[in-house]
């Protein structure tokens, strides 16, 4: 630092030790004073209803299978993303959305997820079965595959939904419905 | 006592909004991704207080201009003549910023009780290594500007008062009356011989 006078004197460097000390401790009790509990770093990043999750049901107006409630779902999914990350599961229910998220190619993002898809493939099956809607299906997920991101859907089994197939698939865009597949592997 | 005043609320200031930098960095990078608001619970929700960590990021990167302000206001220092250098002390706070910011960020990456955060490492080791090589570049430039500065001239007596009688002589309108002093003043010795044929050339070349 520049010296400020020929002679020494003491009242600057005085000035300046207290004045740091000062602001150095007045800086250390206001930042304990908003210090956060840190949230688990192991979380995976998702939403669910305010309301218990697990009470809401496909067919309910909050149900996340509708496409007026995936499409928030998911862009308050993306702010959870780390930067560089990607998706290589979503796992949807009609009262939760969980992403398991890595680094890679051919991971997806939220904003890649049509979210009128899960009503339009409920549709589809509902044309191949007359027995199942919106209320029949257990959840949805979308994987990231070797091919591109695959949509995996579960009926509900614990419910009178008839024979087999329970199980049904599609790509991205939700054309065309394939009956019975198997758990799409995920890439990596 | 404006001097007093300004120094102490500057520094203060500086030291506050340093420590609310580095620190808010550091806790932020310890949460690292998350979200607040929206329709639905999110997994990853920020915690209470992350407002405030932004605050004093921002705020204390702000106060630091306004600390840089109020130092730069105070004035002659008591007991001397001329005010002080300014100009080396901005930088000083321009690398105080930067190396707040690169503190917090590899405490937070690489510290003893780092645990930052989902894709909080890399982005503490971009801000970190940005804020070293920033701050460093205002030391750079700090030193760049000493080495600008002329040195300081040696006194050298012989030539002092070779200069010292020229500019008395150049002064005197006559050349006669000038060699004549000249002359007196080598035969008392105040001039060497050397001395007196410089001068002497020089009256006679019209110098």
């Amino acid at each position: 630092m520049a010296t400020e006078s020929s002679g020494f004197n003491l009242v600057p460097v005085l000035v300046h030790v207290v004045a740091i000390a000062l602001g150095i401790y007045l800086g250390l009790l206001a930042m304990a004073a908003i210090t956060p509990d840190f949230p688990d770093a192991d979380t995976d990043p998702g939403v669910s209803s305010s309301s218990a999750p697990g009470t809401v049901a496909g067919d309910d107006p909050d149900s996340l299978f509708r496409a007026q409630n995936l499409a928030p779902a998911l862009t308050q999914l993306d702010d959870q993303l780390a930067a560089g990350d990607g998706i290589v599961s979503l796992h949807l229910e009609p009262g939760s959305l969980d992403a398991e998220t890595g680094s890679g190619d051919g991971l997806f993002e939220p904003a890649d997820v049509p979210a009128e898809v899960p009503a339009l493939l409920a549709g589809q099956i509902h044309a191949e079965r007359g027995s199942v809607g919106l209320a029949e299906i257990a959840y949805m997920d979308l994987v990231a595959t070797a091919k591109g991101p695959r949509w995996y859907v579960q009926l509900d089994i614990a419910r009178d939904i008839g024979p087999p197939p329970w199980t049904y698939g599609a790509p991205l865009a939700g054309t065309p419905l394939t009956v019975g597949p198997a758990p799409p592997t995920p890439v990596g | 006592m404006r001097y007093v005043i300004c120094t102490f609320l500057g520094m203060t200031l500086f030291a506050f909004c340093w420590v609310a930098v580095g620190y808010g960095i550091f806790q932020l990078l310890g949460i690292g991704t998350c979200a607040s608001g929206g329709p639905y619970v999110s997994a990853r929700q920020c915690p209470d207080g992350t407002g405030g960590l932004m605050l004093a990021l921002t705020g204390g990167i702000l106060g630091l201009f306004l600390a840089g302000g109020i130092y730069l206001a105070r004035g002659t220092p008591p007991g001397a003549q001329s005010p002080p250098q300014n100009a080396g002390i901005v930088i000083w706070f321009w690398t105080g910023l930067f190396w707040a910011l690169a503190a917090g960020s590899f405490l937070a990456v690489w510290g003893p009780e780092a645990n930052p955060g989902p894709g909080a490492k890399l982005g503490g080791l971009i801000v970190g290594f940005m804020g070293l090589i920033m701050g460093a570049g205002g030391l750079l430039a700090l030193n760049f500007r000493r080495r600008k500065q002329p040195p300081a001239q040696s006194f050298n007596p012989a030539v002092a008062r070779i200069a010292g009688t020229a500019s008395r002589f150049s002064a005197a309108p006559d050349p006669v009356g000038r060699l004549d002093t000249l002359d007196r003043m080598r035969k008392q010795g105040t001039l060497t011989e050397a001395e007196f044929e410089t001068l002497k050339s020089k009256i006679i070349g019209g110098g």
